[in-house]
């Protein structure tokens, strides 16, 4: 009896890695498989030639930045009109019969390009195929506004780029300062010491990040730009100094009891040859766990890639792709917990947000299994 | 030939250099954690009174105190700690006491070691698309608190694992010797010197999860919702989504952000407090039973 209902709840486990794996890959695919402008007919004028548009070009000729002409329609100026800007055009307060007025009014300009629902669409216009590649939107372009209507900008580049910059930068901090004072704490420190340490260590880790991003928002990033004579002090350095911080107890702890795991016969022998005990450190002990010191390394990445409010408090959330530790960034995390409130559930948003998510998710995976597969190797030795 | 004796080794100054400066980084952590903390108190302490505790939030956010959103965070953690030590404990025990140690055992060890790694904004996407969106709960302290149980699973396992493999093989012997079954010992003997273990490892998770932002985001939080939650089934304000908001969304900095330290601190205090807790209770455990 007791013995089922602990191997039931040890079976859960199992249930719930692969929960979270179904569930992010189903709301997450369908911002493969299906269009941002779903319910919505995009038409022309009927004398326009136009029978077909990419995406790009449909999204151009909307933010007015393409003339019909370059895609093969007539010299006459664009008309975008979509459900978002009509409110423009007849105010917030117009009854359905004044919109449908407006509409076949407007219908007779040339330049016309709408996107409505088909019940909007005035009867003289002609439908055009729009054409949506996912994987294009996704991956082959350089922007995210996924609001933007009728046609979002969903490249993932600035997002997952943002969040590997933030990631080596805080690695650049962590991962040395964390054998340091591993070192420092396995060989060095008084035996009356090392609790203490320890548990400076966990209050270090247990912080909440969003305190941690609080305490950068009103001390670190005024100071780093008085320090770089930046406009903003909000950058990707801000955050990754403050990750890095927070990630060093991980590293340290688990560099640190690799450390006293080094084999004594190892370490007598480099003693016994007429090593100096920093001699030994570097040569004998450092080398022997290597390996291990590899798994502390990718799992700090792990965490802090996946850290979120700290970034999203100080690095500024511009999804531009980082070309220096003083831009400002946007990382995966961060994205998904400033824009998932507002995005309505099932939307086209929804789902590419869950895209992100099992982005994120199976990077982390392929770390932590990384970490896994590479960590007994050096027990065994 | 007579033995000829090594000289006197030199004194290594460059070694000892080395030794003061990684001494003298590793305690300027303390030091950057004194700051951060000093830095909270000094600002935020200003601004902490009984009244700031125990009264809602008026005039927006601007003034008033904090008590919906640290009720609510009490709410959910407890609950979540709840759900989260039955489940964790049990697996916990199962992987150290019963599980044959054989394939399963190790997909379940692998399994615990990676749901460690999955950041916690994943567990707020899947507690948003499961608990949220597919079960039906909505944003509510039930959905937020099975959220974060999920979260706190890896940690309240490994503590289980470790409290109840330390228990000495001895006793466990001993009990099965004198004809008790494997159930008996868990209960009558292992779960009882376990049992100390067991509850730092509790409190250390109700300090995590009294700071988790992320997860809250989308499962439990509301943004401003001055009352006190009456059923499980109700959205609640906590703290550090509290914070957040009070952070980046007032208008009105002057007046939003004594209030923000004050809540910070409050925050830190919570965690700081549990964690310490849980560290001299662990560090007792040591002196007195060397298990």
């Amino acid at each position: 009896m007791t013995i089922g209902a602990f191997r039931a709840s040890a079976l859960t486990i199992i249930l719930m890695l692969a929960g979270i794996t179904l569930f992010l890959f189903r709301e997450g695919i369908p911002a493969l498989t299906r269009e941002p402008f779903e319910g919505l007919v995009f038409a022309v004028h009927p004398q326009n030639p136009v029978q077909k548009l990419s995406a790009e070009d449909c999204r151009a000729l909307f933010q007015k930045n393409l003339e019909w002409p370059a895609v093969g329609g007539p010299s006459v100026p664009v008309l975008p009109i979509h459900l978002y800007n009509l409110e423009r055009y007849v105010g917030s307060q117009a009854t359905p019969e004044k919109i449908r007025v407006f509409l076949d009014s407007m219908a007779q300009v040339p330049g016309i390009i709408v996107a409505l629902p088909r019940q909007w669409l005035p009867k003289s216009l002609r439908p055009i195929t729009v054409k949506w590649s996912a994987w294009e939107a996704l991956l082959a372009r350089v922007r995210w506004s996924p609001t933007y209507e009728p046609l979002p900008e969903v490249g993932i580049w600035p997002l997952l780029l943002g969040s590997l910059w933030v990631t080596f930068l805080g690695l650049l901090i962590t991962i040395p300062l964390g054998v340091v004072m591993a070192i420092y704490t396995a060989e060095f420190l008084p035996r009356s010491l090392y609790y203490p340490m320890k548990v400076l260590w966990e209050v270090v880790a247990g912080l909440p990040s969003v305190v941690v991003g609080f305490w950068g928002l009103v001390v670190l990033v005024p100071w780093l730009q008085k320090a770089f004579h930046l406009t903003t002090g909000e950058t990707a350095l801000a955050a990754a100094i403050l990750l890095g911080w927070m990630t060093i107890p991980l590293m340290a702890s688990l560099t640190e009891e690799s450390l006293s795991n080094v084999p004594r016969l190892l370490v007598e022998a480099s003693y016994g040859l007429g090593a100096t005990t920093w001699q030994t450190i570097l040569r004998v002990k450092l080398p022997a766990i290597r390996a291990s010191l590899l798994t502390a390394s990718l799992l700090s990445a792990g965490r802090i890639l996946g850290e979120t409010m700290i970034v999203l408090i100080v690095s500024g959330n511009a999804p531009v792709i980082p070309t220096s530790p003083l831009s400002p960034v946007r990382t995966l995390p961060a994205t998904l917990a400033a824009e998932l409130g507002e995005a309505p559930v099932g939307s086209y948003h929804y789902h590419t947000l869950f895209f992100l998510g099992l982005i994120l998710f199976l990077l982390t995976l392929i770390l932590n299994i990384l970490a896994y597969v590479i960590a007994p190797s050096e027990k065994a030795a | 030939m007579s033995l000829r004796l090594p000289k006197k080794p030199r004194r290594r100054w460059g070694e000892t250099l080395l030794t003061l400066l990684i001494a003298a980084i590793s305690w300027s952590m303390l030091i950057a954690l004194l700051g951060v903390i000093g830095f909270l108190v000094y600002r935020g302490g200003k601004v902490i009174s009984w009244e700031f505790i125990t009264t809602s939030m008026r005039e927006g956010m601007q003034a008033g105190g904090i008590a919906p959103p640290l009720v609510g965070s009490l709410w959910v953690a407890t609950l979540a700690l709840l759900i989260g030590a039955l489940l964790g404990t049990a697996t916990g025990a199962y992987l150290s006491e019963f599980s044959a140690k054989g394939r399963l055992h190790r997909l379940i060890e692998l399994l615990v070691t990676t749901l460690a790694g999955i950041p916690s904004v994943v567990y707020g996407l899947f507690g948003l698309a499961l608990f949220v969106v597919a079960i039906g709960l909505g944003a509510s302290i039930l959905a937020g608190a099975l959220t974060l149980s999920l979260l706190s699973l890896p940690i309240l396992i490994r503590n289980a694992q470790e409290a109840f493999s330390g228990v000495s093989q001895e006793l466990k012997l001993a009990s099965l010797g004198m004809g008790a079954s494997p159930a008996q010992t868990f209960w009558r003997i292992t779960i009882r010197i376990a049992f100390a273990r067991l509850i730092t490892g509790y409190v250390l998770a109700m300090g995590r999860l009294l700071g988790e932002t992320a997860p809250i985001l989308f499962t439990v939080a509301a943004y401003y919702l001055p009352a006190y939650p009456h059923s499980p089934l109700e959205p609640t304000m906590m703290l550090p989504y509290h914070l957040y908001a009070l952070i980046t969304s007032g208008t009105n900095v002057a007046r939003t952000y004594p209030m923000a330290f004050g809540a910070a601190l409050v925050l830190v205090s919570l965690t700081l407090l549990l964690t310490i807790v849980a560290a001299i209770l662990r560090f007792r455990l040591k002196k007195h039973l060397h298990v």
